[in-house]
């Protein structure tokens, strides 16, 4: 049972591993956080393997436990400090700032910032994760419908900002960090 | 007025990193280290039913948890506060240098690699939630597999050396055809320190305990015996 147990563990923390550090990646402002959700998120999924969904909906089921966890973190909770230090350190070089359009981005990333958080946190599992409405539902434990809508608005908002700062629309799409 | 596609193109720039570019990372020691750690954790099977939200979640536990194994892959060297309260009792760890199996009552650890770095001896025993330090030491092919000084902690050690191969073979007229095993009572505890004697390499010098660090061992335990 125990072996059982430890070999679905194993294999979901295989197909998972570099999505939910990618996941935790792009949202933490350090590296030392970053390891912080993925450590912890994978420690909660291991305690409750009970209520992990089959299939690919485990990795949405996943995004939502990291969701919760860096949610607490950002709260301030004050009880990290010098832990996962070989992940961090494994992972700091993605830290380094792109070195092109870096004032451009740098405007879009702060209005991209100062979106509420949850308009944020939909355009970029759309944008990060690749994620469709439903699998978003799955994340935020919401309809689909209610996914529809406040995703509208979402962008909605997000493209205001950017033609108020004068941000052209069309620029070519360049995911991920310079190579 | 931006259209959704051009919304999430602006949004997919600002990633740092695309999951792609992680490919291989959750085979790396930290991530394997991490896994080992979590696993080791207990989980009770008389546990309520799965909670709701973090409400119930041990927090602090967990994050030393894995934050000590993963902190020792760099350090090497983890405070004893970290393993009490952190470490579980994960069965099995097994990585370059040895193996460490759960067997009854007791942890037993076969030498893959006498040669390793001891921070990999320290690492296995750590996944299983045991403060071990080994170090092997090269010897006369008599002492070879023979515990030759121990201190710290308390539990029984007993070590010997099993032939590697399908067909047995004569240890002690050929202590590297053989694996050293080494097994340490579950009853362990405290920081333990054991040194043990491996084969020599060519050309190598003796171990010799009153030249190196370390407690000079009895004169009894270096003729007689080592619990084999």
């Amino acid at each position: 049972m125990d072996e059982e147990r430890t070999a679905c563990f194993e294999a979901l923390y295989a197909a998972t591993f570099k999505h939910i550090l990618g996941y935790a990646l792009r949202r933490c402002d350090c590296p030392q956080d970053a390891a912080d959700v993925v450590a912890e998120t994978f420690a909660i999924t291991w305690r409750r393997m009970d209520a992990v969904p089959l299939g690919d909906q485990a990795r949405f089921w996943l995004y939502g436990v990291a969701r919760n966890v860096l949610a607490n973190h950002r709260r301030g909770m004050a009880r990290r400090q010098r832990l996962s230090v070989a992940l961090a350190a494994e992972v700091a070089d993605l830290y380094e700032p792109s070195a092109e359009d870096s004032a451009q981005l740098s405007t879009i990333s702060q209005i991209f910032r100062d979106l509420p958080e949850v308009d944020r946190e939909l355009l970029s599992l759309v944008a990060w994760e690749g994620l469709d409405r439903g699998e978003i539902a799955t994340v935020l434990g919401c309809s689909r419908n209610a996914v529809r809508i406040r995703l509208h608005r979402a962008r909605k908002r997000f493209g205001q900002e950017l033609a108020r700062a004068g941000e052209s629309p069309g620029r070519p799409a360049m995911a991920g960090r310079s190579q | 007025m931006m259209d959704a596609r051009n919304a999430e193109r602006q949004v997919a720039r600002l990633a740092r990193v695309r999951d792609e570019e992680l490919n291989g990372l959750n085979s790396g020691t930290a991530a394997r280290t991490l896994l080992a750690s979590i696993v080791a954790d207990q989980v009770h099977p008389c546990d309520p039913q799965p909670r709701r939200g973090l409400a119930g979640w041990q927090p602090r536990r967990l994050v030393l948890a894995a934050a000590a194994v993963i902190a020792m892959t760099v350090a090497g060297v983890v405070g004893l506060s970290l393993l009490q309260d952190g470490m579980g009792n994960a069965t099995s760890y097994a990585n370059s240098a040895i193996e460490v199996t759960r067997e009854r009552d007791f942890f037993v650890a076969r030498i893959k690699d006498p040669l390793a770095d001891r921070d990999k001896y320290v690492e296995a025993f750590r996944a299983v939630g045991k403060d071990v330090r080994i170090e092997l030491v090269p010897v006369s092919p008599r002492l070879v597999g023979q515990r030759l000084q121990a201190s710290g902690g308390s539990g029984q050690m007993s070590s010997e050396l099993v032939s590697s191969g399908p067909n047995p073979a004569d240890c002690e007229l050929k202590p590297a055809s053989c694996t050293m095993v080494i097994r340490i009572s579950a009853e362990t505890t405290g920081t333990v320190r054991y040194t043990l004697g491996r084969a020599a390499q060519p050309g190598e010098a003796y171990w010799d305990p009153d030249i190196d660090a370390g407690m000079p061992p009895a004169p009894h335990e270096i003729s007689g015996g080592s619990g084999r």
